[in-house]
């Protein structure tokens, strides 16, 4: 069901009007005058011979960039956004072919991963992966519309040792109307095709941010052959730190909120911060749990502080 | 066989290319051009007009009614109405004619022919004057036509 909501509101989507321009390849443009006269005392009434052309398909195409200033990014940053808008600025509609473009020459290093262009299905302009699908074929768009593309990356976990505060990655979209005429394409009995615009490209700017807040978590067993089975015993341990550029900088109110493991139990008086224990209850400490979460207010990160939460499960 | 000849006739008749008249006929004939530029030997931009018969949105159409009287007599009284398409932008003052003539335009689709300060359109509580963008019709009135002579009227067009 919800695929199927999905491709009606593709086709939405691709036919809502944008502005109406241009006259439709194809439309047969007639006219003819009538004359009215006098001759000899009597009057006389006739049509002339209808004239008439065809229109031309024109291919036309922009596709920009849409975001109003550089999307910021940091070291082990997941699918973060460039947003696209292509619009179909010909007389008919038009199958369009899409390529990821990165620059080179110009780019942080390493460069962003994991690259994917997807279509905005639902016409808000706010990437969704739930809803929005990938673009893994040309696309179709009917004149005067225009579709929100996305393209979506990771940024490589360097662990500080490449990125510097304001590097630069240029990212976007290459397109191509895929319905440019062959070289010596002989079409006198049909339309023409007349090329405006046939191909374009449009870059965005991922630029490392001074500095981000990072957490990563990692797992080992305890237990005596270091395999997980029932009756093991997991540590969790969960590193709070700002990288980038964090001198003089700080966050305040960090919170970590970590579910307990499906097909696991959370073991008493096993939640530490920054090696101190806390009570498992609501009682006005640092942390507490309930049965699904672990919840420790760490407060201010400054910038050399590592802040690490752990606790313990046992497998059922 | 002697229902179609009946049916030719009938064609031939009504067909824009022919009058009752005797000796000759009075036709009228309908053409399109579209403005295309190119470059002359030194390079300069010109405008050339070739037939139109693929074009492309945005471009400048001429169209051209021309009357040809080859009767031996004068028509008086001539009144000659192009409709203008809906794809079809009217050029303002584009409307000209070979011989002296009233030129009369229309916003209803042809039914009535006006000078452009009393076509009125509604627009909101009150009428203002329409737009020669707004025109879809053209009527030429020429008092007389000699025998054997031509007369062209001519208007342009945007193709939107």
């Amino acid at each position: 069901m919800s695929l199927l909501l999905k491709y009606l509101n593709l086709s939405l989507l691709l036919f809502m009007p944008l502005y109406p321009k241009g006259t439709i390849v194809g439309t047969i443009i007639n006219n003819h005058a009538n004359i009215q006269y006098v001759m000899n005392a009597k009057e006389y009434k006739y049509s002339s011979n209808i004239d008439r052309f065809v229109i031309d398909h024109v291919i036309d195409l922009d596709i920009s960039w849409q975001n109003t200033a550089h999307v910021l990014v940091g070291s082990g940053d997941k699918g973060v956004v460039l947003t696209f808008l292509l619009t179909n600025l010909g007389n008919g509609e038009d199958t369009f072919t899409l390529r990821y473009e990165h620059n080179d020459t110009n780019s942080f290093d390493p460069p962003p991963t994991n690259t994917h262009i997807y279509l905005d299905i639902d016409g808000n302009s706010i990437f969704d992966i739930s809803k929005d699908t990938e673009v893994t074929k040309d696309i179709n768009i009917t004149a005067d519309h225009n579709v929100t593309l996305f393209v979506v990356a990771d940024i490589p976990d360097t662990n500080d040792t490449n990125y510097t505060d304001a590097e630069l990655s240029h990212d976007g979209i290459s397109v191509e109307s895929a319905s440019l005429p062959d070289d010596g394409e002989d079409r006198a009995d049909s339309v023409d095709i007349v090329v405006r615009t046939g191909e374009s490209r449009a870059m965005g700017v991922y630029e490392i941010r001074e500095f981000w807040f990072d957490s990563s978590k990692s797992v080992r067993a305890i237990s005596d052959d270091n395999l997980t089975h029932t009756g093991s015993v997991l540590h969790y341990t969960i590193l709070l730190r700002l990288r980038g550029e964090t001198s003089g900088k700080s966050v305040d109110s960090v919170v970590v909120t970590d579910a307990i493991p499906e097909g696991s139990t959370y073991l008493s008086d096993s939640l530490y911060l920054d090696e101190k224990l806390l009570t498992d209850e609501v009682d006005g400490d640092d942390g507490d749990i309930n049965s699904t979460h672990i919840r420790v207010l760490v407060g201010e990160i400054a910038e050399d502080d590592n802040h690490t939460v752990e606790f313990e499960v046992m497998v059922d | 066989m002697k229902r179609n000849i009946y049916l030719v006739l009938i064609a031939l008749l009504m067909s824009s290319s022919l009058s009752a008249e005797n000796n000759g006929t009075v036709e009228i004939v309908s053409t399109s051009y579209q403005r295309v530029m190119v470059k002359d030997e030194n390079g300069t931009l010109v405008e050339t007009w070739p037939r139109a018969t693929k074009v492309i949105p945005g471009t400048i159409v001429k169209y051209t009614d021309t009357i040809v009287n080859t009767t031996n007599d004068n028509i008086t009284a001539v009144k000659v109405s192009n409709p203008i398409n809906a794809n079809l932008v009217y050029i303002a003052d584009s409307a000209i004619s070979e011989f002296n003539a009233t030129i009369l335009y229309s916003i209803d689709g042809g039914k009535s022919f006006d000078e452009p300060d009393n076509l009125k359109v509604v627009e909101g509580d009150h009428n203002r004057t329409a737009f020669p963008e707004e025109y879809n019709g053209v009527q030429w009135s020429v008092d007389e036509i000699p025998h054997d002579t031509n007369c062209t009227v001519e208007f342009r067009v945007k193709l939107k």
